[in-house]
């Protein structure tokens, strides 16, 4: 006996009736009188996203178009559990309040932060003609209140990082809207941490402040925000002119720098089991002082970014490990160069492909220059992923390949810091100083990310996320390890020659 | 009453046919039809003055008190649908559905909030007894309310990771309610056992209200069977029901609690046919009744009596459709099977919920267009049948993994991702189990570390997971086993062993006879003195057993509470030695919650 609704890979379609109720249907059979088509035949998981789009609300939603990235995304789409529209593929951020909250008024400022922001009420699904952003009406935001009363001073930053890594351990399903939810730690009425928790196909880390910062506007002012310039803008304005105008020039550049080549990989311990679900973990370290300084201090005298010593850093490592010296790591932009979107809420971000032949380097600051002039030239010519894997498609092969994993590598960005955040007389700081490792953290939609933050102190802490289907822990310490050891090395002896590849 | 009314219309017209009968008991106080429709409509005027309004949803968590009936009519007639929470579910389960369900109010009393973290609401309404209903002049608004519009949302186990909140329209209940079965006057007096925040509590409120019957709302929906016989023998009870485990244990330690009871109804998971006959057996003229349903189809659709001992199936049919169900077996292309044959049952009619709130693609997936209708939807239930010459419908199996625990509906993939949240566990599996009692337990199968911390793994799914869905045995694995196809194997799952201290003699003849009797109780061939109820994979079952046999073998009065608070020989041998005098008979200090049975 088979449940002709429950075959695997059967295709199904959608159906309506007067009262607007939904059935999926199985498209082989023909629909019972009453009932009309609406949907399909296609996948049971895309008829149930469609009717999760259309059929919430009764009467008209809106609907627009797709960004860059958000096709992007769809190329990673692995369905509910894992990829870019998996429940893991989350993005979750905290805060300390210090100072009392008002937690009526709190609630009340994250219903106006959704209300203001229609991505986070936003879904994705295939129409007929293709794919469309579907937005919805506002509803009110999941915050959960955590007693943390009873904990002494000194264990508190331990604590909040451990509720943040509990939130972003915790599954999110993209379905499910508002994607954004609350929690709010509260050590005693003057001080608490609040962790932001999004789907990340709605979200980036540039949003997260954002949001934060919206929180806080909608929290103390009398009256309700200016309107906010939508996702959906964003995703319109890229087919302008405006946008478009140097993209021929881009296309030459990114033809020529990536002729031939694919993404790095790293090899893994294990290729990915078919229907084994994705396990990601966190592994984090902080740099000490010295080095930290040490890092910033020789992206001044380089005249580069911090980021790029990091991933010069990274490159010279990835060469020793690897014994090759073309190398093709992507990088997340914030993709924010227009100002006019600078406190938009969406997936901005944007995967650039950075290439450095490291051939005939033989110091460190060889490599650094190298890797300085490819970042300088990408920037200047950014186009989206999806573009530049139209344009050479052979760069993304390694995504295909079931020995490695493509290791992104980031330094977090986020928008200028200026004036105190406040909630009412509360202060508002970011916890980013983190230090306490995962064994089960949010997930990426494939492969494994670097993301290092430079703190407001100045310290600089890093994290390798990684998927443990496919890694050892070791493996991953042993990488991080190898990786800080390089970085070592370089900053304090930039212009030693290299150890023979 | 013309079936097309609300579940207030219909309530309207029972207090106006037995307006002096009595309605509800419960901590105390009987109300009659007259006394609780006052009280409701003054209810339902405090509700208006605090913003409540048509379409609302008002979630409950009361204890067990005639209260109940006040509050959740006064609810019903502001206008709005009410969302019933069982106080046993953790902080963060609460909170998660009264965000999902979007209640304006939150209406507890002292007793059953006292201590407890509520979920944060727009407003918490705190009512307690004599004030219930006192603070608001009623106002007789005209009920606007139709039959399609929901009554209640009830919140079962979802395989995503989170609980379902199923709603449930008026039409539904005034169906169940007007159903032929209960003209047999024998549901005159029904003994409300179940919590409310579950699908039988539709039978065991609904139909006595609705039909001018007697609800008896008894004080713990936890208890030992000498509690069970005082209730039933203090207020004349006619009927009941039991889930099919308390069924079982009834049957083997004492049948002879339901010799006064004319009906007694059971469900929720397989009737043991053996106990069915030594029931039937034990009392003369008892009508035996199994129930099939779903919170899906507002609870029972169908039902099987059974009255002689020598006509007990085996196994136990699930019965023949009541009124106004329309039952369906279907195959693969969802056209009827021939009698005698395999078909998947469907369900359509008047009792089919709405669907699952904010869940369009779920109630799609389970209510589907209705091949026999015009434009209507049938539930698809996921149970294997056939039917027998004599009409009868038989279970076969159900399609897919969805269990049952003790009667309540579990998802053991929503037990998975509660696992894998835990520190350390890298994956997890759950499944169903026979304990030593022949009893379904849940087993989980954790993948981590040797030394991981299974206390602390305990602990933390113990936040987002009712006490039964916690597993009650736990398994570190190197791995879990897969199928060639990568599936989880389940069949390759190790079977868990017991574990705990060293066994400690006994040192008197109590403490001898106490490890006997957790022996035979447990199914094991040895007990010490320091091990626990709980690491010999004891539940509330066993408890009961394990109680009613202490008592009789060491003529002591300890209750189930007691067990629990003292779960190993030498700590219940203790308890006894303190034990004085027998508790007062009748009290509510008599009845002793079962807490945290299956950790």
């Amino acid at each position: 006996m088979i449940d002709p609704f429950e075959v695997p890979d059967a295709t199904f379609v959608v159906l309506t009736n007067e009262a607007a109720q939904h059935s999926l249907w199985p498209s082989a059979l023909s629909p019972p009188p009453g009932w009309d088509r609406m949907y399909g035949p296609a996948s049971k998981l895309r008829c149930q996203r469609y009717i999760d789009a259309y059929g919430r609300t009764k009467g008209p939603v809106v609907t627009a178009g797709l960004s860059a990235n958000q096709e992007f995304l769809l190329g990673f789409d692995r369905g509910d559990t894992d990829g870019a529209f998996g429940e893991r593929h989350t993005l979750a951020g905290a805060w300390w309040i210090r100072g009392e909250v008002d937690t009526v008024a709190l609630r009340a400022a994250l219903d106006a932060v959704v209300a203001r922001h229609e991505i986070l009420r936003t879904l994705l699904v295939a129409d007929d003609g293709g794919h469309r952003q579907v937005i919805h009406p506002a509803q009110p935001v999941r915050l959960v209140l955590r007693d943390l009363s009873g904990i002494a001073l000194a264990d508190r930053p331990a604590r909040a990082e451990q509720l943040l890594n509990e939130v972003d351990a915790e599954p999110f399903p993209v379905r499910e809207l508002p994607h954004l939810r609350a929690v709010l730690g509260r050590f005693d009425p003057g001080e608490a941490v609040l962790v932001l928790a999004t789907h990340h196909t709605a979200t980036d880390a540039w949003s997260m402040e954002v949001l934060m910062r919206d929180v806080s506007a909608a929290y103390t002012a009398a009256e309700p925000l200016p309107p906010a310039t939508q996702y959906r803008e964003f995703a319109a304005w890229e087919s302008t002119s405006e946008a478009t105008s140097g993209n021929e020039r881009a296309r030459g550049y990114w033809r020529q720098a990536l002729a031939d080549a694919t993404v790095t990989g790293l090899p893994t311990d294990r290729p990915l089991r078919p229907g084994h679900p994705d396990a990601y973990a966190v592994q984090r370290f902080v740099l000490d002082p010295e080095l930290s300084s040490g890092v910033t201090a020789h992206a001044r005298a380089m005249r580069s970014s911090p980021f790029m010593v990091l991933l010069a850093a990274y490159h010279t490592y990835l060469w020793q490990r690897l014994g090759r010296c073309d190398l093709v790591t992507p990088t997340f932009a914030a993709g924010r160069q227009n100002d006019r979107f600078g406190a938009t809420v969406g997936p901005i971000f944007n995967m650039v492909p950075l290439r450095t032949d490291l051939n005939g380097c033989r110091t460190f600051n060889d490599v650094l220059r190298r890797t300085r002039r490819t970042c300088v030239e990408a920037y200047a010519n950014e186009l989206s992923f999806a573009e530049v894997a139209q344009l050479v498609p052979k760069i993304t092969e390694t995504f295909t390949d079931s020995t490695v994993a493509v290791a992104a590598f980031e330094v977090l960005q986020y928008p200028p810091t200026g004036r105190t955040v406040r909630l009412g007389a509360a202060v508002v700081t970011p916890l980013r100083d983190r230090r306490v490792s995962q064994d089960v953290s949010s997930a990426i939609p494939d492969g494994a990310l670097w993301a290092l933050d430079i703190t407001p102190a100045g310290e600089i802490v890093g994290s390798l996320k990684y998927n443990r289907v496919t890694f050892d822990d070791d493996t991953i310490a042993d990488i991080v390890a190898g990786f800080q050891a390089v970085l070592r090395a370089a900053c304090a002896a930039p212009d030693a020659p290299l150890p023979p590849m | 009453m013309e079936p097309s009314s609300s579940i207030q219309e219909r309530f309207a017209a029972v207090v106006r046919r037995f307006p002096d009968g009595p309605a509800i008991t419960g901590g105390g106080t009987t109300l009659s039809y007259r006394e609780l429709d006052v009280a409701a409509e003054q209810f339902a005027g405090r509700l208006r003055l605090l913003g409540v309004r048509s379409g609302d949803t008002v979630a409950v968590l009361t204890g067990r008190t005639a209260d109940v009936a006040i509050v959740l009519l006064g609810v019903l007639r502001a206008g709005a649908c009410y969302v019933p929470l069982h106080d046993g579910y953790p902080t963060e389960r609460l909170g998660f559905i009264v965000e999902e369900c979007r209640a304006r109010v939150l209406v507890t009393d002292q007793a059953t909030s006292r201590g407890k973290v509520l979920p944060s609401t727009e407003q918490v309404l705190v009512v307690d007894g004599a004030s219930i209903a006192s603070e608001a002049a009623p106002s007789r608004l005209a009920s606007t309310v139709g039959p399609d519009e929901t009554a209640y949302i009830m919140y079962t186990s979802g395989s995503t990771g989170r609980p379902k909140g199923v709603a449930v329209p008026h039409r539904a209940v005034v169906s169940l309610a007007e159903d032929s079965l209960w003209d047999s006057g024998r549901h005159d007096t029904i003994l409300s056992v179940a919590p409310f925040g579950f699908g039988v509590a539709a039978y065991e409120l609904w139909v006595p209200l609705l039909r001018g019957g007697h609800v008896v709302v008894a004080p713990t929906t936890t208890f030992d069977l000498p509690s069970l016989r005082l209730w039933i023998e203090q207020y004349s009870i006619s009927a009941l029901h039991v889930t099919a485990g308390l069924f079982r244990v009834l049957a083997h330690e004492d049948p002879t609690v339901l010799s006064t009871v004319r009906e007694v109804l059971t469900g929720g998971d397989v009737i043991s046919p053996a106990a069915v006959r030594a029931v039937l057996e034990a009392n003369q003229g008892l009508v035996v009744r199994a129930m099939y349903g779903a919170t899906e189809t507002s609870s029972f659709v169908l039902s099987a009596a059974v009255t002689v001992p020598d006509e007990v199936g085996t196994p136990v049919p699930v019965g023949v459709p009541l009124r106004d169900v329309h039952a369906y077996l279907l195959d693969e292309r969802l056209t009827p099977v021939p009698p005698g044959q395999e078909g998947e049952l469907y369900l359509a009619g008047p009792r089919l919920a709405q669907g699952y709130i904010g869940r369009p693609d779920l109630t799609a997936d389970r209510f589907v267009a209705d091949p026999f209708g015009t434009g209507t939807q049938m539930y698809r239930t996921g149970d294997v049948m056939y039917r027998k010459p004599d009409g009868q419908y038989e279970f076969v199996f159900r399609i897919g993994e969805q269990i049952k625990i003790r009667g309540f509906r579990v998802e053991p993939r929503e037990i998975e991702a509660a696992l894998t949240r835990c520190v350390g566990v890298a994956d997890a599996a759950v499944s169903a189990r026979a304990g030593p009692a022949g009893e379904k337990r849940l087993v989980a199968y954790l993948v981590g570390p040797p030394d991981l911390d299974l206390n602390a793994v305990r602990v933390q799914v113990a936040r987002s997971l009712p006490e039964y869905m916690i597993p009650t045995a736990l398994v570190v694995l190197d791995a879990l086993p897969l199928t060639k196809n990568g599936k989880l194997d389940r069949t390759a799952l190790p079977e868990p062993e017991p574990s705990g201290p060293p066994y400690r003699a006994p040192r008197t003849d109590r403490q001898r006879i106490l490890c006997e009797l957790f022996a035979e109780v447990l199914e094991v061939d040895t007990v010490g003195i320091e091990h626990s109820f709980f690491d010999l994979n004891g539940q509330s079952l066993s408890a009961i057993k394990l109680v009613g046999r202490i008592r009789a073998a060491l003529t002591v009065d300890v209750s189930v509470g007691d067990l629990f608070d003292a779960p190993t020989v030498a700590e219940l041998d203790a308890v006894i030695d303190g034990l004085g005098t027998a508790e007062p008979e009748g009290s509510d200090n008599a009845i002793s919650a079962i807490r945290g049975g299956a950790s």
